[in-house]
């Protein structure tokens, strides 16, 4: 299923490369108003501003970012919904919110009512824990689990379904604490709150070193940076933390505006040598660009696929 | 001049019936789930909880001014007392009204384009702010001297600017109301 979507992806995203020509002609009518799902100051954050700033170098175009935070990048999700769709007003949230808490929150709304535009850079999300714990790798986490409830920190509630089903697939029982954002599971982490739990690239610096270990991969894929660390479903759970940043718009985005925005966007982060660029390879070890109907299909599918785990995890 | 020599009463009972309209209307049509919110095994605080508790305190400040306050040291209301309310609450109209409409207003008259694509383009991003903030200090400077002066006028429009300096051109990336909302 996943090869077949991901075949999928590449034919639409060569499909969607021929408009190149005409959406270079399209130019944003006013400023853009860029909403960031995401902490003010933190990765995620700086990113968006930083391919703003890129942008308003490269071309001209005038950003104004906005915070629209809480609620996993629903409040941002509901909030730009209803916003006008001439290209004026986009936004930076996780694919994790268009599926599993647009899926969760039943609130009537699903990916159709959006535009996405372009992904700009994938999750490193992997399980992470204090070096000092001594695991090296996550089967060592199981024996720990097993003389005493383990401290799990998840960042969403579908993080929090995932580490269940570890727990279940395993026969050990975490105790799933939810926090907000990875650098308040890192944080419990260096404070002893909290034993191990997931990061999506902030651990990177820690894991460099020698300070923190990645455990487990929390994607369908070895992580960049530990690839031999075993991945979910080597340790007996079938799905995955997979997911990007990626950038949307209401429905309704003329195919041009929206395909100027994801050139424009693309363009900056993968060139090397701009500001976002060198942040986004630093981070998240390097752009990921899924733009246009590739985007949509991207968003749509982890949505759907959103119920499957919810019901498995409920059981 | 008439008077209602017990003011607690209304002040209580309006703080209540507010409190009442707080929790019943307001709580319900603008938080997405309820008090407490149970997602994927876990409970957490629902949106409508900080509100509804702030709403059941308000309730019984309410009820407290109403009941506990001795009749002996209850203010009175005068008619010149709800006057005075009223042009307040006329003054912080207007002027909100001002920030919001005057650049729209502006924008349509004088050009074809829209005024949310022109938020952030001077003149037509302070208008609103301007006018609106001179009215409000203005207004109400003249509220309590009980006359409108040049030196008011001149108060009022110098803070607008003064907050203009402040707040608007040091930042690329902020905006005055109402620019944020438009």
């Amino acid at each position: 299923m996943i090869k077949t979507l991901k075949t999928a992806i590449a034919a639409i995203g060569l499909t969607a490369f021929a408009a190149t020509a005409q959406a270079n002609d399209w130019t944003p009518p006013g400023p853009i108003k860029l909403m960031i799902a995401f902490a003010a100051g933190g990765g995620a954050d700086t990113q968006a501003r930083l391919i703003a700033d890129d942008l308003e170098s490269k071309l001209g175009w005038q950003f104004i970012p906005e915070q629209v935070t809480g609620k996993g990048g629903m409040n941002l999700a509901m909030a730009i919904k209803d916003q006008p769709n001439d290209g004026t007003v986009i936004g930076l949230l996780a694919t994790e919110t268009l599926g599993y808490a647009l899926h969760a929150a039943n609130v009537n709304v699903t990916p159709a009512d959006y535009t996405a535009i372009t992904t700009t850079a994938g999750f490193q999300m992997g399980i992470v824990s204090l070096s000092a714990k001594g695991w090296k790798s996550f089967h060592d986490v199981i024996e720990g689990a097993k003389g005493e409830a383990l401290r799990f920190g998840v960042m969403s509630p579908k993080l929090a379904d995932l580490a269940y089903l570890l727990g279940k697939a395993n026969d050990v029982e975490f105790n799933i604490v939810s926090v907000k954002g990875g650098k308040a599971v890192l944080n419990g982490l260096n404070a002893g709150d909290i034993d191990l739990g997931f990061i999506a690239g902030l651990q990177t610096k820690g894991v460099e070193a020698g300070d923190l270990v990645n455990l487990a991969s929390a994607l369908s894929e070895p992580l960049k940076q530990t690839p031999d660390a075993p991945m979910l479903a080597d340790l007996g759970v079938p799905y995955n933390a997979d997911g990007y940043f990626l950038i949307i718009g209401p429905k309704g985005i003329p195919a041009e505006a929206r395909d100027a925005l994801a050139n424009a966007i693309g363009e900056v982060i993968t060139t090397e040598g701009t500001k976002s660029n060198g942040m986004i390879t630093k981070a998240f070890g390097g752009p990921a660009v899924i733009a246009g109907d590739a985007a949509q299909a991207l968003i749509e599918d982890a949505y759907s696929s959103a119920g499957e785990l919810m019901k498995v995890a409920s059981e | 001049m008439k008077q209602f020599d017990r003011a607690n009463v209304i002040l209580g009972i309006g703080f209540a019936a507010a409190a009442v309209v707080i929790a019943l209307v307001w709580v319900p049509m603008d938080s997405e789930t309820g008090l407490f919110e149970k997602v994927r095994r876990q409970v957490t605080i629902g949106d409508a909880l900080a509100p509804s508790v702030a709403a059941g305190f308000l309730f019984l400040a309410g009820l407290m001014i109403v009941v506990f306050e001795p009749a002996e040291r209850a203010r009175s209301l005068t008619a010149g007392n709800l006057r005075y309310l009223s042009k307040l609450l006329l003054i912080v109209f207007v002027s909100f009204a001002l920030m919001r409409w005057f650049g729209p207003v502006l924008v349509a008259v004088f050009t074809d384009g829209s005024y949310r694509l022109l938020r952030d383009a001077v003149p037509w991003k302070y208008a609103g702010f301007v006018t609106g903030g001179a009215f409000l200090v203005t207004g109400l400077i003249g509220l309590v001297e009980g006359r409108i002066t040049m030196r008011g006028v001149v108060i009022g429009l110098g803070s607008a600017i003064v907050f203009i300096i402040i707040y608007d051109l040091p930042f690329d990336d902020l905006l005055l109301p109402p620019n944020g909302d438009v």
